[in-house]
């Protein structure tokens, strides 16, 4: 997979994690492993770049808040535009998939 | 302010994302912890998965804050880095900071003297196409003219805009509440408009004050007027005392001002030369004429248009006077630096020598560190510092090492200044306003800027460690051989100062004390008076106590004292003088008869005057030797008599005494003709007393000073030892041999300083080595070898060349040697020594330590 390809992915992933519901880093992490069923297991490094850089391009805002367990942590929610974002992302690899799958259906 | 905020708000990010990592991290544990694992187990478990957290935060960071403004921070943060990780290297730090401060702080004091000399202009507009202008003859020592030649000369319009004429500097006396005695220079009002001076207060001499008999008027100094008017800006029109009489002042000279003789002049005053009877040869006085070329007009063409000028001069002339006199036309700028052209030479090549040595010892040490620290530099490229970040690290704590030496440096150069501006003689070059200014700064930081960069630049970076002490050796002994360069001109420059001390003077100087004064003052005008003055004087001397001999003369050796007179012009035993030209000039000197005690000056023959020949009828002399045996070959010159043409009266010679320096040291004696004082005619104006005593000579000139003072309240009195005049003889040698010896010094300790840091870090690199070689049977004696061959091969390449560029620079400044050769074999050897010496000594203490290296304990070592 391309940088750019693994980059919309994983803003994929988060942005889809977070119209759930606002959510920390850790627990969007544990969110995509549990939801893929253990399949996919996010690049903990990259995540915090990726969430900042979405939250910078005003697709997510990030605020400290108390957590569950009493902890301060940082969580993110879906803007407008992310929630857009979101939509077209999905749709396209949606589709993309779709026409993978065909492909390799064939052979 | 914008910065502030943006710095605050990189601060803020930088703790929510630390905070941020943190709380994912220990969730990832408790986690972990819940899976079964102890909790240090968990916490490194937790640390693996996410990978570096550092990574990770740049790279988020990255995302908020722009490139440019992530690079200052980075900066900054680089910049602090390096203020700590070079406090943890204390030694480098210094000896590159050391080495920065000392060649810096010298090559700049240096550049500031040498620049002056070299490549700063005269302060005077378009100085380029000032010429001096005149006829040379053996009577002066510089181009002169006649008055009456001067008023013709000065209408030549076809090659030059205009000639104007100084009279010399002489000195004169400021007779006021506090009297002072100055310099005072004559010049035609021409001047200095010819020269583009403007007065920075009142004006120029107008033309009416500068004809015969008008009113005085006088224009001060920069300097004086600062010191004794402080400033006053309405200066002008205030009436001084100058010699007794009253006049005012008109204008003020600009700050650098400087006369074109180089004599320290402190008031101007009109020529005032009478053209009318100059010109029909009734009065004839001499004066020292400048001219400024038409544009685009070259010196040969200008002094082509004076040849008919010259020619109806010859025509005026006595035949036997023609043979010696040749026109001379001299660019200013030539005439006014060519004694110091060579020396700036020299000192640029110094500075250059020194701020080379400087900088290898940086290079070298920093090559040290690049290598010691390989493991550092390993570790933070594989925690993802980046090649440019690296860079910026090396180039952040190379910019605090150099800026620190930079400052070091100034500090060092202002220092070096206001030594050389309180040793330099003062007739070298003016250097009294010399200090670090705007082109030093750019200058030194130019040089720093480039360091910098060069030093980022090395190859840090290679591999083979073999390569990297090759380069290291090659800057050793690149090191070494500019230190060969600069001990050995300083060596050479050393020797002639000793030669030239070693020429005997003709006079003895320790002991005696002497005072001069003028007699200006209008109740000096007649000869009487005068001569009055004198004898007072000198019984007033004999009265100090510890007084073995006084004597007073128009002037003391080294000087020459009048105007003198031709030799051909003098007749023996009423025989007229053969006529073989002039014969070169002979210098008349009156005396008191004690002068030759009190100067130590032998006499080979007859007696000195008695008290009854002073001011008598018939006239005694006494012939210096030279002049003895000229005119008198092979006989006695006792009892005969000598008239020199025009004299009123005839000269029995009494004695001979022996020759005594009277024109620089180098330059052959010119003939003394001695008489004593007279009431009629002999009194000059010019009075120098000089003592021998017992007493400690600071304690004689202020009881001397006082004795003037005694005689005439009135009389600016300027006493000292006399040894002062004599040392005056060869201070220009000695300040070049006192500055290269600095430089010299300077050089070595940075040389050796470098051997030592190569080595030092040669051993430690190879410890290892040195370690494997001991336990498979290497003597200590054979690894203290190895490291002096190491030395040895170096420092061979190096003084090698060094020796070959020094003696070819050396023949470069010949003109400033005396009495030794610029290949002077013992000087070369000596230096040599002197410096294979210093780098055996430099490698001592590394090769010692190598030898007593304990290889079991190297060897487990790592």
């Amino acid at each position: 997979m391309s940088q750019a390809t693994a980059q919309n992915t994983l803003d994929l992933l988060i942005l889809k994690t977070l119209a759930r519901g606002p959510n920390h880093g850790f627990g969007i992490t544990v969110h995509i492993q549990s939801a893929s069923e253990g399949l996919l297991r996010i690049e903990e490094g990259s995540l915090y770049p990726a969430l900042h850089r979405l939250e910078r391009e005003k697709a997510i805002s990030g605020k400290w808040k108390v957590s569950e367990n009493g902890r301060r942590a940082r969580y993110y929610t879906l803007n407008e535009a992310g929630r857009r974002r979101l939509e077209d992302h999905q749709s396209q690899w949606l589709s993309l998939s779709a026409g993978v799958a065909r492909v390799l259906e064939v052979t | 302010m914008k910065e502030w905020l943006s710095r605050r708000r990189a601060r803020d990010l930088d703790r929510d994302l630390r905070d941020e990592m943190q709380f994912h991290l220990e969730m990832r544990a408790s986690a972990f912890e819940q899976e079964g694992m102890t909790a240090r187990e968990s916490a490194a478990a937790a640390h693996k998965r996410f990978g570096s957290t550092s990574i990770a935060h740049e790279d988020a960071r990255r995302m908020h804050i722009g490139a440019a403004v992530s690079l200052l921070g980075t900066a900054g943060r680089e910049l602090c880095f390096a203020v700590r990780s070079l406090r943890r290297a204390p030694a480098f730090t210094a000896t590159a900071v050391l080495a920065l401060t000392l060649g810096l702080g010298g090559a700049c004091a240096v550049f500031t003297v040498a620049d002056r000399i070299l490549f700063r202009g005269l302060p005077y507009a378009q100085s380029g196409r000032l010429a001096a202008v005149g006829v040379r003859a053996p009577i002066a020592d510089h181009a002169f003219l006649l008055g009456g030649d001067y008023s013709e000369w000065k209408e030549e319009r076809s090659a030059w805009e205009g000639i104007t004429a100084t009279r010399d500097a002489y000195d004169c006396d400021l007779t006021e509440n506090h009297p002072v005695r100055l310099t005072c220079g004559g010049v035609a009002a021409s001047f200095l408009p010819l020269f583009g001076v403007e007065p920075v207060a009142g004006r120029n001499f107008r033309p009416e004050e500068d004809r015969p008999g008008a009113p005085g008027a006088v224009i001060l100094s920069y300097a004086l007027w600062r010191e004794r008017y402080g400033g006053d800006p309405g200066i002008a029109g205030r009436q001084v005392r100058l010699n007794g009489e009253t006049v005012p002042i008109v204008g003020v000279l600009p700050a650098g001002f400087e006369f074109p003789t180089l004599a320290s002049v402190d008031i101007l005053v009109p020529l005032r030369l009478d053209e009318a009877v100059e010109r029909k040869r009734q009065a004839v006085s001499m004066v020292t004429a400048f001219g400024r070329l038409k544009p685009g007009r070259s010196i040969d063409q200008a002094r082509a248009a004076l040849g008919p000028y010259f020619d109806h001069f010859l025509t005026t002339i006595s035949p036997q006077f023609k043979k010696e006199v040749w026109l001379e036309v001299t660019p200013l700028d030539e005439l006014m630096r060519r004694n110091a052209r060579v020396a700036g030479w020299v000192l640029l090549g110094a500075l250059a020598a020194v701020l080379g040595i400087a900088w290898t010892n940086v290079a070298n040490l920093w090559l040290a560190r690049a290598a010691s620290r390989s493991h550092e530099t390993a570790i933070r490229t594989a925690l993802g510092a980046g090649k440019g970040r690296l860079l910026l690290h090396h180039a952040a704590e190379l910019t605090l090492v150099c800026g620190c030496g930079w400052a070091g440096g100034l500090c060092l150069a202002g220092f070096l200044l206001a030594v050389f501006r309180q040793t330099a003689p003062a007739w070298t070059i003016d250097l009294r306003q010399v200090s670090v200014d705007a082109r030093i700064l750019f200058f030194s930081a130019a040089v720093l800027i480039a360091s910098v960069v060069a030093f980022s630049l090395l190859p840090r970076g290679s591999r083979i460690a073999s390569r990297r002490m090759r380069l290291r050796g090659v800057l050793v002994a690149a090191q070494l051989a500019m230190s060969v360069f600069l001990l050995a001109s300083a060596g050479l420059l050393l020797r002639t100062v000793r030669e030239l001390s070693g020429i005997p003077v003709g006079v003895r100087t320790s002991g005696v004390t002497t005072v001069s004064a003028v007699l200006g003052l209008p109740r000096y005008r007649t000869a009487a008076d005068r001569f009055g003055f004198v004898e007072r004087l000198e019984s007033g001397l004999h009265r100090l106590p510890g007084v073995s001999a006084a004597a007073v003369a128009d002037e003391l050796p080294p000087l020459t004292a009048g105007p003198g007179f031709m030799y051909g012009s003098i007749s023996v035993d009423g025989r007229p003088p053969a006529s073989q030209g002039p014969g070169g000039r002979v210098n008349e000197r009156h005396i008191t008869s004690e002068y030759f005690r009190a100067l130590g000056i032998p006499l080979l023959r007859g007696r000195p005057f008695a008290a009854a020949e002073i001011d008598a009828a018939e006239g005694v002399c006494i012939l210096s030797d030279r002049l003895a045996r000229r005119l008198f070959p092979g006989n006695d010159p006792l009892g005969h008599t000598v008239k020199p043409t025009g004299w009123p009266k005839t000269y029995k010679v009494v004695g001979v005494a022996a020759d005594a320096k009277n024109a620089g040291l180098l330059a052959e004696d010119v003939p003394e003709f001695y008489i004593p004082y007279d009431s009629k005619q002999g009194a000059p104006r010019f009075v120098s007393a000089v003592v021998q005593s017992t007493v400690k000579p600071s304690v004689v000139a202020r009881l001397v000073a006082d004795e003037i003072r005694a005689v005439d309240p009135a009389l600016p009195a300027t006493a000292g030892p006399f040894s002062d005049r004599i040392a005056r003889l060869n201070a220009r040698p000695r300040f070049h041999a006192a500055l290269l010896s600095l430089f010299a010094g300077i050089g070595v300790l940075l040389a050796a300083l470098g051997i030592y840091g190569v080595l030092a870090f040669l051993v430690s690199q190879r410890s290892r080595e040195i370690g494997v070689r001991m336990a498979l049977g290497a003597t200590r004696a054979r690894i203290a070898g190895w490291i002096l061959a190491c030395v040895m091969r170096w420092t061979a390449a190096g003084l090698a060349l060094g020796a070959v560029g020094a003696l070819l620079a050396a023949r470069e400044f010949r003109s400033m040697l005396y009495g030794v050769k610029p290949a002077d074999p013992r000087t070369f050897l000596e230096v040599l020594l002197l410096l294979a010496a210093v780098s055996v000594l430099a490698a001592y203490l590394p090769a010692r330590r190598a030898a007593t290296l304990d290889p079991a304990v190297t060897l487990r070592h790592d």
